[in-house]
Formats: C-alpha cells, structure tokens, sequence
C-alpha cells in the first residue's frame, strides 16, 4: 500500500522504486487528502495528481476515507471527523461520484476513528456508509483498530456495529496500534505508532469469520520499527487468515 | 460548494478557524484533532528543516514554526514540501537567540529538499558545446536542469552545512567558522541532491540566464567573454545544464 500523495510529485527516484515494486506485486493506492467530506467540493488539482498515480501504477485497490481535512485554501494532516446527516451524505456521494467517474473505477471507502460524537446525528455511522455505498457503488475499507477505538470510546458494540454494514462490499482491511489519551482516562487515540492490541486482532478474527480473507495490512507509519518487526506484525494477521481459510477448507 | 451544503460549508470553516487559532481547544473531539494536527505539522517541519532546527533547539524551532504557519497554513496534504516560505519569514522576524545565518541556512535546505523532489532530466555533457557553430555560441540560450536551485550568502553557509550533514557537529568541542560570504548552486543531476560553492560570477551568470538571454548578453552582463568564460566552462562541469538551443527553436 502506498499513499497517493507520497507519489504525486515529479521526482524520478521515488517513482523507479514503485514501478519496481509494482512490476512484482500488486499496489493498492490509499488517499489521505481527497477530503470527500468537505462541503466545499473536491480539489481539481489535488484529483487530477491522484488520477496520474493511479492511471501510472493501474493499483488493485484504490481508497480514501470518510472525513474532511480541506476548507479553503488550507489542507489538514488529519482526519476529520462528519456529521451523519442528509446533507453531509450528499456532499460525500457527490464526491465519491466525481472521483470515481475521474477514475473510471469504484473506491474503496475507509471506517473513520472517532473520539467524541458529534451532537445528535439523524443517522448512526453504518446507516451513512450502507447509504454511501448504496448511491456510488463504492466498497468499504474496514480499519478494524478505527472500528474498535472508535466502539470503546462512543461506548457501543462493535459487533453490533458490523452486522449493521453491508460487510459483503469490504475489499481491504487495515490492522494499527492505537494508545491511551494522556488527559482523558478511556479514551483511544488512533496513532499507528505500535502493534495492533489483542482485542483489536480478536475483533480481524471474527471480521474474518464474517467475510472471509480481505487483503489485510498492518498500518505502522509513525516511529515504525525494523523490517522484521512489521514482517512479524503481518505473520499474525496472516496466520489468523489462513486459520479461517483452512477451517473452510475443513467444513 | 455542493448544493444545500451552505450550512455545512460554514461549520467546517468555523472548525478550522478554531484549529488554527492559537488558543487551544477544549472541546471534544476537537482537542484531539488539533493536537494531531499541530504535531504533525511541527514534525514536517523540523523534518524539512533539520539544520534551522538544530541552530535554535528544538523548542524554539517548534515555537516559531507553529507562528508561521499560523499566518500560512499549508496549502497541501502531502507535508514533504511544507514551509516552502519559511526562509524569507525568519528573514523578517526578529528570531530570539538566532545566528544571522538562519535564514539563509533555512533556504539552503529549502533548496535542498526542492532540489530533491524535482523532476529528473539529462544533463548535457560539457563537451556538447563544440557542437555548435563557433561564430553563433554566443547566441545560444541554456536550458538548466529543474533542480538547479541559487543562493549567496554573507556567511559560510556551505560549511555549516556540511557539518551539520555529517557526524562532525557532534564530534567537535568548538567550531571556527571562515569569514567570508558563499554563492552556492544546489541540483541532483542523478539520484544524490549536490551542494556546490560557485564564483560570484557563475552565480550572477547563472541568475540572469535563468531569465532565458541569450550567452553573449550574459557574459556581457557579467564583466565580457574573457572574464566570464572559466565561470561558463565551471557551470558546465558542474552538470546544471539539460540542454543549450538557439532562442525561439524549441
């Protein structure tokens, strides 16, 4: 997996390794700055160097995330949270529209982490994302470590909250670490900093039990370790994998 | 704007005016968002930056890099290039504690990491200017590579930075500076970004060629052939140029 707007610029180093990289394995593309929550619409130019990652590097897997962090001129490096409301899902299918129609392909649609609600929203999460994914055809990431802070720190049950999706459309999933608020005691900061925690890996094991083997990745992009490390982190998350394959093969 | 979406418009510009205000924000989930949000920026820019960082301590780094971008937040989510102004906005600030030297060594890296990031092209090998007719060289206009980038300095920037490049800042009790001045072309002609010292006269030559004349007003510019032909000779060797072609041929 590599971010889109790691590549979008012209230097020749950084793309020979990729091409390299994608003329033995398949890419996925996954956006941090698409912004498809933002009521101020896309950024044309932010769309256009996305769509010449993905037409260069023809990825397996393209996605983003359901949040904003574009108003203005001024781009966030952060992940900001919506309302579920009619109008907020208007803004975020007419966004998923035009970048999907840019890209002549669906995209794959990121579960958000949340630390708070954000008042009384007519709609809960997973009633927005079946609508999202309902009027732009587009499938689901399922961050297993976002559906799990996110569950401990709004108070509900994750499970329930993934029998409420269309789980059938899911076509990546990301495993992460995340660490406790240093001032609110119980609250779960999403930081990509460590190993994804054991309920978190029990929480992919019953994802697995759900829907089968996604392509799966392990998001450790601050202080990351040593390569053999990450190889360990990915050795769990495929061993649970190859537990549910086998258990079908057996059945 | 996407239609009906007025009210959600403003809410978001309320949201992010609070996130770049310089009080903080107490209310959930925000708290955490901005706090992620100024790291993350403060990060890039010790990590663009790493020399200016180092000469004022992290702190202070931190501190002025949080005013700056306050008064211009980054326009971009990919944060390898932030803090593209950052040099001329230490220039005009009165920097606590600062050697006069920073901001030129904040424009240094800036060139450094744009120089880095820049698309790559073939430079001309020097001898390819025998190619053309003796009595027309003159009228030749120099293409230079997109990476090439120009400083000059009252202070040995070079040689700061150089230490600070290397493990050597850290070995030594006491560092003794030169006193001079530097002029300085920045370029990565293949995959490692390189820091040259020029003459005065290279700079200068180099600073209007970039305005598209033509070689013969350049060196003209530049004190006459005879004077400035080493200076020319030099900047072909030191693989800055792509190409040379007559003006108005493309």
């Amino acid at each position: 997996m590599i971010h889109a707007e790691n590549y979008f610029g012209a230097s020749g180093a950084h793309h020979r390794a990729l091409s390299a990289i994608a003329d033995i394995c398949p890419i996925s593309v996954h956006g941090v700055g698409l912004s498809i929550g933002s009521a101020q619409g896309l950024d044309p130019d932010h769309l256009e160097a996305f769509a010449n990652v993905v037409k260069r590097y023809q990825p397996t897997l393209v996605s983003e995330h359901l949040a904003w962090n574009a108003i203005g001129t001024v781009k966030f490096p952060d992940l900001l949270p919506l309302r579920y409301d009619d109008v907020a899902l208007a803004v975020v299918i007419a966004n998923i529209d035009q970048i999907q129609g840019r890209l002549g392909r669906t995209i794959l649609i990121e579960t958000p982490a949340r630390y708070d609600a954000l008042g009384q929203d007519p709609l809960t999460e997973a009633e927005f994302i079946t609508a999202m994914a309902a009027r732009t055809g587009c499938g689901l990431l399922l961050d297993v470590n976002n559906i799990f802070l996110t569950a401990q720190n709004l108070r509900f049950d994750p499970l329930d909250y993934l029998r409420a999706l269309p789980l059938h459309l899911t076509g990546e999933i990301h495993l992460a670490g995340h660490d406790p608020d240093p001032l609110m005691p119980g609250l779960l900061i999403d930081t990509h900093r460590g190993p994804a925690a054991d309920p978190v890996l029990g929480l992919y094991k019953i994802v697995l039990e759900m829907i089968g083997p996604r392509p799966t990745l392990i998001e450790w992009d601050n202080e990351t370790p040593s390569a053999e490390i990450l190889m360990l982190e990915a050795a769990k998350a495929r061993d649970l994998m190859m537990q549910k394959v086998n258990q079908s093969h057996a059945a | 704007m996407r239609p009906d979406a007025g009210a959600l418009l403003a809410h978001q510009h309320q949201i992010a005016q609070s996130l770049l205000a310089e009080a903080p924000v107490y209310a959930m989930p925000w708290r955490v968002h901005r706090n992620t949000i100024w790291h993350g920026w403060v990060e890039a820019m010790g990590d663009a930056y790493p020399i200016t960082k180092a000469l004022i301590g992290p702190e202070m780094f931190g501190t002025y890099a949080r005013r700056f971008l306050r008064e211009t937040p980054p326009k971009n989510a990919a944060l390898k290039l932030i803090g593209g102004e950052f040099s001329s906005w230490i220039a005009g600030h009165a920097i606590e504690e600062a050697p006069p030297y920073l901001a030129d060594i904040a424009m240094l890296e800036r060139l450094w990491l744009e120089a880095f990031h820049a698309p790559d092209a073939d430079v001309m090998p020097p001898e390819m200017i025998g190619q053309f007719d003796p009595a027309r060289v003159l009228d030749l206009t120099v293409e230079f590579h997109p990476s090439i980038g120009i400083i000059a300095s009252d202070y040995p920037i070079d040689v700061i930075f150089d230490l600070h490049s290397s493990e050597a800042i850290e070995q030594a009790d006491r560092i003794s500076l030169p006193e001079r001045g530097v002029h300085i072309a920045v370029s990565r002609p293949g995959v490692e970004v390189l820091v040259a010292a020029i003459s005065a006269t290279s700079f200068s030559l180099i600073t209007i060629l970039l305005q598209g004349v033509t070689l013969g007003e350049a060196l003209d510019h530049a004190g006459g052939l005879d004077l400035a032909l080493p200076d020319l000779q030099s900047i072909l060797a030191h693989r800055l140029i792509t190409n040379l072609k007559f003006k108005g041929n493309t």
